[in-house]
């Protein structure tokens, strides 16, 4: 295989009518966040592992309409209640490595609600996924997040 | 539970390049041989290694803590292995702390070209730093450091 790395930051910000600690659950809470974080266009999900704490891991798979499995796996890295969380999170395609990343987000107060700021620095491996998806993908993610704890 | 952090979070990206007099594979074997490794990566001079897990393998999470000698302060690292691709490549993110507070978390990768007969060495590392631009720069001469040791690893173990 002829191998690749692509490495790209990219920040995205989006602006939710809850405050800050709403939103910020939405991302802590198991269950909050099963509701709107996962894959576009699933045929079968696995229920959302998520141990949210610093040492703590994640893991989100589901298998798209193609028939190939996407799974996120995580580990929590810096945590500081309604403001930020900083993790590390890596992408399979089966059981192909696609990428490995650095997400930090971030919440401050903004009027009644919440800015919300998201920056993920990437490694894209062996070109099975890029920047111009992965920001696409993000943009979308934090659109299902809105749907999720309305607006 | 939070993580107390010294400043706002500042990102921030380098890469470093570098040709090696030796193959891939033999630069590699200094990554994946615990005792090399130990010798140019982990020790260094005017440093006490207080503790220092190796677990090279994908998954595989490393602590260390380590301290200057006659200085109070203990540093931190913990690694976790994303992605290894034997002789061609290593993904990693990494935490350093200093007496149990972050001062950075980064994502690094390490990748072997050969060239000619020798090997192309380039490192990247994203990172979230908590002391600014200055902390980039001082990893950034950590790692040209690092890898000055590498060399000498490899050429003081043919």
């Amino acid at each position: 295989m002829k191998r690749s790395v692509v490495h790209h930051t990219f920040t995205v910000e989006r602006r939710y009518k809850a405050q800050p600690s709403r939103v910020f659950a939405a991302w802590s809470d198991p269950h909050a966040k099963a509701k709107w974080f996962h894959g576009p266009d699933e045929r079968s999900r696995d229920p959302l592992e998520l141990d949210f704490r610093v040492g703590g891991k994640e893991r989100a798979s589901g298998v798209s309409k193609d028939g190939t499995r996407h799974t996120y796996d995580a580990i929590y890295l810096n945590i500081a209640p309604d403001e930020r969380f900083i993790l590390t999170y890596w992408m399979h395609i089966d059981d192909t490595p696609i990428s490995a990343s650095l997400q930090t987000v971030e919440f401050a107060r903004d009027g009644g609600g919440t800015l919300l700021t998201f920056t993920e620095q990437a490694a894209f491996l062996d070109g099975f996924d890029g920047p111009a998806s992965r920001e696409e993908g993000t943009r979308w993610l934090l659109e299902q997040l809105a749907q999720a704890i309305g607006g | 539970m939070t993580t107390e952090t010294l400043t706002k979070p500042h990102f921030s990206s380098f890469t470093i390049e570098r040709k090696l007099n030796h193959s891939p594979q033999r630069v590699f074997r200094a990554f994946e041989d615990p005792e090399a490794r130990y010798r140019w990566f982990v020790s260094g001079e005017g440093w006490e290694i207080a503790t220092y897990t190796q677990a090279f393998e994908v998954g595989g999470h490393e602590h260390g803590q380590f301290k200057p000698v006659g200085h109070p302060s203990m540093f931190g690292n913990d690694t976790w292995y994303l992605d290894i691709v034997r002789n061609e490549r290593i993904v990693n993110a990494y935490t350093m702390t200093v007496d149990g507070k972050p001062m950075s978390h980064s994502l690094s990768t390490f990748e072997f070209f050969p060239d000619g007969r020798g090997c192309r060495l380039v490192f990247n590392e994203q990172g979230v730093y908590f002391g600014g631009e200055d902390d980039v720069k001082n990893r950034r001469s950590g790692f040209l450091e690092l890898i000055g040791k590498l060399e000498a690893e490899i050429e003081s173990h043919p």
